[in-house]
């Protein structure tokens, strides 16, 4: 079984199934891998509207965006693979493990959109159980309906701690606290507000010291930090919780793009290693391109934004669109991407991208890692 | 241009209203009292908005303006200062008070201030309560009662929502002078500096001036007050004895030997929102003494007794008394002192400062801005 | 510690002036209050709006700009904004009341009629609320509008509600009826004693002046202020220590002078 497609994509979170789409409706064939059973990448587990621009769905809730995008694509002719994770790769094949086989798929065409993955920190008593991720969590909580206790600690105020906290006091799960070690929420004040309103409170320059239980997470312990973020031993104190969820920030998930040679930037705003892309998301590896939160940890509408780009570089590179046709839907995103990337929490996100684009065209050292 | 702050010292209705004012002028006001705000004469009173009571002249020219500025309050706070316009009437005893009366209603209503002269039967017909053996009344529609506590609580409430700034526990020791200009404050917990200082500080207002020659005459004027149990609304005007009138602006014509007199009372009665009723009061010199005294309330009860015999079986369940701030010639102080540049003055409002503490702030916030401290 | 939406997650007294509509136009009706103050990249309400009454532009993080006058109050913007930072405020509801309609997330509903307590942006208890109407809108994905009235004074600090809870209905001023939660909220607001106390909740001002709450009102100020008992002095007790008629404490003059 060795087909061969004009691009294979693997992950159909909100980047992916935008470049499936923008492929699909030029006439290319394409296929589409994700190792989740639903489409939608973080999409799909998320009950929250999403804030973002009316142009990318904002104002639904993640899951049915995820939906909607995955039923465009469908009408398009996109072959799915869900619950088919890729687990190799090798100029233009991939390994994929689908339906308990491996196989392969050829393309002419690898776009990568595998996401990010989330970030763990250790402290004491960090392996005992009931100590998970927030993403985790939220999958727990929000896919499987299994509830983690009665009460919960979050660890960290981005984004996603502030989001998954919410999302548990919807499930009736009291939320003892949001800490947080900087002396600023990190995520959005709005989501902060909403946690406010019921009570929860949001300690800044506060760490989580120790996780303690017999068996799994009974307690934990928390302390204060002073202005130059030193722990203040004496002020420590424990909580009765169930659970300690981490919301430590997210890393790209981009080991296929290592495997497969790209040349890596590092980027602290942008989560750390990603691969060098061109503005086209073109990486240094002919017919390689990725998109979304591995192209720098971002959101589902900078995601959609740069997997149409992808998609519509690479039709282009199949001469499934003229290269007029590129750029004028090249500009058009990019104006969309620059709104999104500006304003306080967005700006630096721009400079870094510039950075990128930059080192990309090779005046910067590269970054490669032996094979 | 950044905003100019001007502290007011002193957080009772008068210096709360001037916050407010500077406030809506563009001034950033820092408020400061000893304790917590409205705490002292402006929560042992009465909220008696009344015209008639107010000497024709100046002061009534000030009450009816700051009559008008409740009324924007009261649409314009969301806090419910409980200002409502029930009318008023100042009860008359005899012939004898009716004549004085008859005289002052004339010049009132040269001021614009309408009132009507009613018999005891019509003034019975509006208000049950009264007595058979009264002359008669005179009728206001322009009287009116608020509740101090709220007009306190919800200009404060305001000024702080506008990013004005308010310190309860911080006393004021001393005046921040330097080259003869007021530049700020002193107090216990640091110094604080500002544009300009406004003096509210009631009662104790000359105290903080009196080392650098300033001292005007303030004399604590003691008021008791009987509160009684909650009662569904009957007492509907706000009422005064027209000897009550006569021992505000006429002492010389009481009798000094009556214990009546001796004790200043006069009658004021108001039932509040919350269905008590406030009966006032006594007008005694006798320093800072907040007691009430078994002689002072059973006068005002005879009294008020006398005047609505259909409140006899309703219950006293407290009393208490407020120092009012007293002036030599009975007029509140207001503006700028010569002596002391950069320092205003917004006090001795004695029994008045509910009724005019709007036009108060007003007057004081238009000064400062008029002096080009904002600029 | 510093206030502000970026520390504590809610709008400081100066935040909140910066987004509410003057005072005239609450005063005509019902107004949207959009608290989102951050230039996050976001937009769905100014699609809402059936009357353009909400301007963010191209610049997708500009800060959403609310035209009063064009705002009609229908809550279509509260019931899609994915912040869950609008509000609606209608202060003409009636002279003592104003209706609050906010965005609402949670299982179980409130009914119509239920008396709820109302909160404040940090969660505080601050004055019961009762439920006017719980509306949904297609448009919102699922998000319920509820609507509640407070007392006006708190229309701009009530911004969510829960359900009522022992120590809401536990009144501790029979007289005056005031319940265990409004005398913490007010000793949280800085009253520390019990005068403060009564001044700003009427506690203790009633029939009984306080015999039978006095000592319940220090013991909660101890508890939430740290202080020991006490420290807590009863207020000034005044005469008469019994309800008194107007006619017999008018005893015949001249009696006790
Ligand atoms: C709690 C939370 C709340 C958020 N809220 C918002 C919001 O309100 N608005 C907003 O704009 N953004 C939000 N985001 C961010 C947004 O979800 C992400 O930025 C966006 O989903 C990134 O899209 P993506 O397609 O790059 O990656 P993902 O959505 O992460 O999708 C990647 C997909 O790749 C699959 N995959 C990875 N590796 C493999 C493999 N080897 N084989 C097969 N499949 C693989 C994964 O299973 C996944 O489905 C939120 C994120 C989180 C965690
Ligand atoms: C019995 C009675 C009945 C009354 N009835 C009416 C009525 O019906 N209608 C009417 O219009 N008026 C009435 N009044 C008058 C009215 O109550 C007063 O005129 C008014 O309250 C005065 O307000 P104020 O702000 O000047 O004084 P206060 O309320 O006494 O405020 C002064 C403030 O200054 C503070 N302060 C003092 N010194 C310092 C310092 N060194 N540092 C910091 N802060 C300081 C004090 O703590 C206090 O809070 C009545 C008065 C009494 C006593």
């Amino acid at each position: 079984m060795s087909e061969l497609y004009d691009a294979a994509i693997i992950g159909a979170g909100p980047a992916g199934l935008r470049a499936a789409i923008e492929l699909g409706k030029r006439g290319a064939r394409v296929i589409i891998v994700d190792e989740n059973p639903y489409p939608g990448g973080q999409l799909f587990k998320q009950i929250h509207k999403f804030f973002g621009s009316s142009v990318h769905l904002a104002g639904q809730r993640g899951f049915l965006i995820g939906q909607e995008l995955m039923d465009s694509a469908k009408c398009l002719g996109v072959e799915f693979w869900l619950s088919s994770a890729v687990w190799g790769i090798t100029d233009h094949t991939l390994a994929v493990l689908h339906e308990k086989n491996t196989h392969e798929i050829h393309a002419k065409k690898i776009i990568l959109a595998t996401g990010a993955t989330e970030n763990a920190i250790s402290f004491s008593g960090s392996t005992l159980p009931g100590v998970l991720g927030a993403g985790a969590l939220q999958t727990m909580v929000n896919l499987h309906r299994v509830s983690p206790g009665r009460r919960i600690l979050i660890v960290g105020s981005g984004n996603v701690g502030l989001i998954v906290a919410y999302q548990m006091l919807q499930a009736g799960i009291q939320v003892a606290a949001v800490v947080e070690a900087s002396d600023s929420i990190r995520g959005y004040g709005v989501h902060a507000a909403k946690l406010r309103r019921a009570g929860v409170p949001v300690l800044l320059r506060t760490t989580i010291l120790a996780a303690a239980g017999r068996n799994r997470v009974e307690t934990a312990t928390l302390a204060h930090l002073d202005e130059r973020q030193k722990l203040l031993p004496e002020t420590a104190w424990q909580e009765n919780v169930a659970a300690v969820a981490v919301a430590a920030g997210l890393t790209p998930l981009a080991e296929l793009a290592w495997i497969r040679g790209c040349a890596f930037g590092n980027s602290a705003a942008l989560g750390g290693f990603i691969p060098l892309h061109d503005a086209d998301m073109k990486t240094s590896v002919e017919d390689f391109f990725i998109a979304g939160d591995i192209a720098g940890i971002e959101e589902a509408s900078t995601a959609m934004e740069e997997g149409s780009m992808a998609g519509i570089a690479a039709a282009q590179e199949l001469g499934f669109c003229s290269t007029e046709e590129k750029d004028r839907e090249k500009k058009l995103i990019y104006q969309r991407l620059e709104t999104l990337r500006s304003g306080s929490f967005g700006h630096i996100r721009q400079t870094e991208k510039i950075k990128i684009f930059t080192k990309m065209k090779g005046e910067f050292d590269e970054v490669r890692i032996d094979l | 241009m950044t905003k100019k702050e001007v502290i007011v010292i002193g957080g009772g209705i008068i210096g709360s209203s001037v916050a407010y004012f500077l406030k809506e002028k563009g001034y950033w006001p820092i408020l400061v009292d000893k304790d917590n705000f409205g705490k002292e004469t402006s929560s042992a009173c009465e909220g008696t908005v009344i015209m008639q009571s107010k000497q024709p002249g100046p002061k009534l020219e000030l009450a009816l303006k700051s009559r008008t500025l409740y009324q924007e309050l009261s649409r314009k706070l969301v806090y419910d200062i409980e200002y409502r316009e029930k009318g008023g009437l100042v009860l008359l005893e005899n012939e004898q008070q009716a004549a004085i009366m008859k005289k002052t209603m004339l010049e009132q209503e040269t001021f614009g201030l309408q009132v009507k002269l009613l018999t005891i039967h019509e003034a019975r017909k509006l208000e049950p309560v009264l007595s058979k053996n009264l002359w008669g009344a005179i009728y206001s529609d322009a009287d009116a009662q608020v509740n101090p506590i709220a007009v306190t609580r919800a200009l404060l409430q305001d000024v702080v929502k506008d990013g004005g700034t308010i310190l309860p526990h911080t006393k004021v020791e001393d005046l921040l002078v330097e080259q003869g200009n007021v530049c700020g404050i002193k107090t216990n917990r640091g110094e604080m500096r500002a544009a300009a200082v406004v003096n509210a500080a009631g009662i104790w207002s000359s105290s903080l001036t009196a080392r650098y020659g300033y001292e005007p005459k303030i004399i604590p004027r003691r008021g008791q007050i009987l509160v009684t149990e909650a009662f569904p609304p009957t007492v509907r005007h706000i009422m005064i004895c027209a000897c009550y009138l006569a021992a505000k602006h006429h002492p010389e014509l009481l009798d000094p030997t009556k214990l009546q007199h001796k004790l200043g009372v006069g009658t004021v009665i108001e039932q509040t929102v919350h269905g008590q009723l406030l009966i006032g009061s006594t007008r005694e010199f006798v320093g800072i003494n907040k007691e009430t005294t078994l002689a002072g309330i059973q006068e005002i009860a005879r009294h008020v007794m006398k005047l609505m015999p259909g409140l006899k079986n309703i219950n006293v369940i407290r009393s208490f008394s407020g120092l009012r701030p007293k002036t030599e010639n009975g007029l509140p102080i207001l503006g700028p002192v010569k002596e002391l540049p950069g320092l205003f003055m917004a006090t001795g409002h004695e029994g008045d400062g509910i009724a005019l503490a709007p036009i108060t702030g007003k007057i004081l916030a238009d000064q400062i801005a008029e002096t080009g401290i904002l600029s | 510690m510093k206030c502000g939406l970026i520390y504590d997650g809610c709008l400081s007294q100066a935040e909140t002036a910066s987004v509410l509509p003057a005072a005239e136009r609450f005063a005509k009706g019902p107004v949207a209050v959009i608290e989102c103050i951050q230039d996050i990249p976001c937009n769905p309400c100014e699609k809402s709006c059936p009357h353009q009454a909400i301007i963010i532009g191209d610049n997708i993080t500009a800060v959403p700009r609310l035209q009063a006058d064009r705002c009609v109050g229908c809550g279509l913007c509260a019931a899609q904004c994915p912040g869950l930072a609008i509000f609606i405020v209608d202060a003409s509801y009636s002279a003592t009341e104003a209706v609050i309609t906010l965005p609402y997330e949670y299982y179980p509903l409130p009914k119509e009629g239920d008396i709820v307590m109302g909160v404040s942006r940090s969660g505080a208890a601050v004055a019961k609320a009762r439920v006017l109407k719980v509306r949904r809108e297609t448009a919102a994905y699922g998000t319920i509008l509820v609507s509640i009235t407070v007392p006006k004074k708190f229309m701009h600090t009530i911004r969510s509600f829960r359900a009522l809870r022992e120590a809401d209905k536990r009144i501790v001023c029979r007289c005056e009826e005031i319940t265990e939660t409004e005398i913490r909220l007010a000793v949280r607001q800085g009253a520390n004693t019990v005068k403060d106390v009564k001044l700003a909740t009427r506690a203790g001002m009633g029939a009984c002046q306080g015999t039978s709450c006095r000592r319940e009102i220090s013991r909660i100020i101890a508890e939430e202020t740290g202080a020991s008992p006490e420290e807590i002095l009863p207020p000034r007790f005044r005469m008469p220590v019994r309800p008194i008629p107007l006619a017999q404490l008018a005893a015949e003059e001249g009696k006790n002078d």
